[in-house]
């Protein structure tokens, strides 16, 4: 068949040969392929199963007075690196907590809010949609985890999380002896090339739950608290279950005063603050 | 085939019989057995008291060890003053000691002093050393003397120390930027040792100048009661006013921030002052019925300090005075605080609370610190020979020291300053000194000998902690571990110089070791058989002495300073230095952790920064991140410009902290030490550590 003839037989015959049949079932396909497929990507909100807790944290920026007890406090628990003045020049030193000047700008003038940024433990998170190889996932009670042995250190979650709390590994963290006997041996220490963050002291989470099932007993309010918590000397952080309404943590976050940090994105935050009046 | 049983027979059954007996014991022991140690066993983790050291306020805290070793510090829950918290210094005092940087046993100068050639040599050599100096001028007592920085009972001994061997040379640091405007009040035995604010009764507080929530003493406590003051009771909220060159954090943190010349708080003070009177809102019948002075300080205000002048001499609007005022006026209670800077700033802003009749809101505080001693009086009352704060001009101006032995406990005057050079020169003349720090500090580097004290994890501890209401506390815990190093307490040492010299000494200081002192102080606190598991007795209530004195006729017209000398002398901007939580006291740039937070509105970390408005900038034609030289009478260092927009457009703000020469890899070379170009006032003797004249330049 010539090639002219085979324009003539599609065009003026609309008579429909096997190639032309698959070309339009493949067309006619592709927006169900995509949109499974982006179902499988981004999945729907999760079903929190009742009686799962889901840790949450508000922080009271009327309380706070930017202190940063909290960063010691974070820094000594999960044997954050130590820093030095060329990392800190490259913007290099990992803190998971930080304080971050935010201006807000108002009709009486613009203010100045210091905000202690933890990661947001969002309910649906940037990070685990563009991870490769699952290393950060969302576990059943609402912690962002991070596996390093999984990490390949790709960055892509570093650069999706909009609230700029996962950080990069760019060298071997240096623990000069004795220093490195300092580290809390329930936390990893971390490498070269992998991507860390804040985990809300998991590990003081599973130190919990294993001392509750040795005294046979269920997980009380006030078993599992993050150093950075127990440390605030201004009381300004509030933690605990966002599934049980009675708990304070649930309490503050209906509070008029409460808000989430770029609530639009969708991220679903389960770090809220209260404002400063 | 050779039948029976031949002699390779036997050899061969003999061999494999051996070899069953001994391949069990090869396996199980050479290949079997794990050639790692096992696991710990569980539940290993304890927690120990201790308390914390890096400043008076002496927090207790809980050590968590692993296995022995510690590995996490906590505040101890349920203390009435820390209440589980602690403040960043406080939890990295397990840096401290880990520190690589310790020094591990005493160290005696081989080479010229501040060559850093060392020798070591042993503790009893030590105390010999130190022995035979202090018996060569046991005929003239009066030139042997002490510094003594330590806080807690460490610090009682060393004083008991000094009083014991005749010497009225006892000098204990203060440090201003913590401290409340104590010379704008008398008692009857002149300047008060401490006084406290009554904050939870105000409803109105407005700082002039001073970052409190970083500056104040027991900034564990200053946090809370911030907190509490706007959240913690219900339908009451106290509203914060807040004057400052720049926006620090307790400027942040307030409803209000007007910026202001760095240093001439005072001035503003009284402009509020005259729009008071002016306005009527003073409290007439009180203020005129109570207050010594009050006519001529209302003639002298109404004169000489109209709002507008706060135009032109604090680069204030005259309508943000009035506000302020009428802020002040409209509220029962309200209360101007300040701190210890020039003595006419303290008047004048303290007259703002005799005018609002709100002065029953400062009380007098016991200073238990001060007057709690280890037995009866016994010692010689004379004055040191020296103010602590003309010290450096008085050994410079001595054609021969009058000091010649001193021993330094936990002071580091060749840094912390004021004037850090005047120190090392004034150290430099004396013949003899002994400094005890567990690091090489620039005063230690200065010293003969140097003897490394334990950290405070390591050593008997024992104190009065002080509430800001006055609410005492004894506080005291055992060693929480053992020393990493060949360390001694420098008041155990002390304790073994006094029974080596014998005689009044030993008998003044009979006890073997600090424990023992320890003991008996305890003793009296009724905590003597808890010693060992650490706690703490709350010893008095909130004692509120007799009202205090504050008058007004003192005040003079102007600051009488040379404020203004700047823009003739070339250097037209004012420097406002800046006193960051974590660097208190000039203490902690070592601690590599602490290092991270200085800077957390302008987000600079281990270096030292001048922050700028950005209109200077341009006008200086100085770009951000801009390595710049910072100049004054005194001298000029080094730090990047970085520029802010919420500041004052005449100031240049620098933190405190950095820029040691010595501390360990951590803090030597790091960042650049303000306190270099900070002119000390001749008449006062203090630093001007805000309103100094500075220039800057590439």
């Amino acid at each position: 068949m010539s090639n002219h003839e085979k324009g003539v037989s599609l065009t003026d015959n609309h008579s429909t040969t096997r190639r032309g049949f698959f070309k339009g079932a493949a067309v006619f396909l592709l927006p169900f392929v995509f949109r499974r497929a982006r179902a499988e990507v981004a999945p729907r909100k999760r079903e929190v199963k009742s009686g799962t807790r889901l840790w949450g944290m508000v922080i009271d920026l009327d309380r706070c007075t930017a202190c940063q007890s909290c960063v010691i406090a974070c820094s000594v628990e999960n044997n954050q690196m130590l820093g030095n003045p060329q990392e800190a020049a490259m913007g290099r030193v990992i803190r998971w907590i930080r304080v971050q000047p935010v201006v807000k700008e108002s009709a009486g003038g613009s203010r100045q809010s210091l905000m202690p940024m933890p990661c947001m433990q969002c309910e649906d998170p940037p990070c685990i949609k563009v991870c490769p190889t699952a290393a950060t996932f969302l576990d059943p009670e609402g912690i962002v985890g991070q596996v390093y042995p999984r990490c390949i250190g790709c960055r892509y979650c570093v650069n999706s999380c909009p609230y700029t709390a996962k950080f990069f590994n760019w060298e071997t963290p240096s623990w000069p002896k004795p220093m490195a006997e300092a580290q809390n041996p329930d936390v990893s220490p971390r490498y070269k090339g992998i991507v860390e963050k804040c985990l809300f002291c998991h590990q003081r989470l599973q130190r919990a739950k294993e001392k509750a099932a040795f005294e046979k007993r269920a997980l009380a309010e006030g078993d599992y608290i993050p150093a950075c918590v127990l440390a605030c000397p201004a009381k300004a952080i509030a933690f605990g279950d966002l599934n049980d309404p009675g708990s304070e943590v649930s309490r503050l976050s209906q509070s008029p005063r409460a808000y989430r940090l770029l609530d639009e994105l969708g991220t679903e935050p389960k770090v809220s603050y209260l404002r400063e009046e | 085939m050779k039948e029976g049983f031949t002699r390779r027979d036997f050899f061969k059954i003999g061999a494999l019989i051996g070899a069953g007996y001994a391949l069990p014991r090869v396996i199980g022991d050479e290949i079997c057995k794990p050639k790692e140690d096992g696991l710990p066993p569980l539940n290993a983790e304890s927690f120990v008291p201790t308390i914390c050291r890096q400043c008076p306020a002496l927090c207790l805290q809980k050590i968590r060890l692993v296995s022995g070793k510690p590995v996490g510090v906590e505040g101890m829950p349920g203390h009435p003053l820390n209440q589980g918290a602690l403040c960043s210094k406080g939890l990295a005092v397990l840096q401290e000691f880990y520190h690589p940087d310790r020094l591990t046993g005493p160290l005696k100068r081989r080479g010229p002093r501040g060559s850093g050639d060392w020798e070591k040599i042993s503790w009893p050599a030590a105390a010999n050393l130190v022995r035979s100096q202090m018996v060569s001028v046991e005929r003239n007592p009066g030139a042997f003397g002490i510094f003594s920085g330590s806080f807690g009972l460490q610090g009682k001994v060393m004083e008991k120390f000094a009083r014991a061997f005749g010497t009225p040379n006892f000098w204990r640091p203060h440090w201003e930027p913590s401290e409340p405007p104590l010379d704008a009040f008398r008692n009857p035995r002149g300047v008060p040792e401490k006084i406290s604010y009554d904050f939870n009764s105000a409803d109105l507080i407005v700082s002039f100048g001073w970052d409190w929530l970083q500056q104040m003493d027991s900034p564990v406590e200053v946090q809370r009661l911030f907190s509490e003051l706007r959240r913690g009771r219900q339908g009451h909220r106290t509203r914060f006013l807040h004057l400052e060159s720049q926006l620090s954090i307790s400027a942040a943190k307030s409803d209000e921030w007007f910026p202001i010349l760095p240093g001439r708080e005072g001035v503003a003070a009284l402009c509020v002052a005259h729009v008071l009177i002016s306005e009527g809102l003073y409290d007439k019948g009180l203020s005129e019925r109570r207050v010594k002075g009050f006519d001529s300080f209302k003639r002298m205000v109404l004169k000489e300090y109209p709002p507008d002048r706060a135009e032109k001499d604090c680069g204030m609007r005259a309508e943000d005075i009035r506000r302020i005022a009428r802020a002040m006026g409209s509220v029962k209670r309200s209360l101007a605080i300040t701190w210890r800077s020039s003595l006419f700033n303290q008047e004048a802003v303290n007259s703002l609370n005799l005018l609002t009749d709100n002065s029953d809101l400062i009380h007098e505080i016991r200073d238990f610190n001060g007057a709690f001693s280890l037995s009866k009086a016994t010692h010689s009352e004379k004055t040191p020979l020296a103010d602590i704060k003309k010290w450096p001009k008085f050994f410079l101006n001595a054609s021969r020291s009058p000091i010649e032995v001193l021993l330094i406990d936990g002071f580091n005057p060749a840094f912390t300053g004021p004037d850090p050079s005047a120190w090392k020169e004034a150290l430099g003349k004396i013949p003899f000194i002994a400094s005890f720090s567990p690091f090489m500090d620039e005063t230690s580097s200065l010293a003969d000998l140097i003897l490394p004290p334990p950290v405070s994890i390591e050593s008997w501890q024992g104190g009065v902690a002080e509430s800001l209401d006055g609410t005492a506390f004894f506080n005291f815990a055992p060693p929480a571990v053992q020393p990493l190093h060949d360390t001694k307490d420098a008041a155990d040492f002390a304790l073994g110089i006094a029974r080596a010299m014998g005689g009044r000494m030993a008998s003044l200081l009979p006890w073997g070791s600090f424990e023992e002192a320890l003991r008996g102080v305890a003793k009296g606190y009724g905590a003597g058989k808890d010693l060992k598991k650490g706690g703490w007795r709350k010893i008095a209530p909130p004692v509120h002495g007799a009202s205090l004195q504050a008058s007004l006729e003192n005040l003079k017209t102007s600051d009488g300073g040379d404020l203004f000398e700047a823009d003739k002398s070339g250097y037209p901007l004012k420097l406002c230095v800046q006193f960051p939580l974590c660097f208190s006291r000039g203490e902690g740039a070592h601690l590599p952790y602490l290092q991270s937070l200085p800077g957390p509105q302008i987000g600079e970390q281990w270096e030292t920064w001048a922050a700028i408005h950005p209109q200077t900038a341009s006008r200086l034609g100085i770009e951000d991140r801009q390595m710049v030289w910072v100049s004054s009478s005194s001298g000029r260092i080094r730090a990047r410009a970085r520029l802010y927009e919420k500041m004052d457009t005449h100031t240049v703000s620098i933190p405190f902290g950095l820029g040691h020469s010595e501390m360990g890899r951590w803090a030597a070379g790091v960042g650049s030490n303000p306190a270099e170009i900070v002119a000390i006032e001749a008449s006062s003797g203090k630093p001007r550590w805000q309103g100094q004249g500075v220039n800057i330049h590439v």
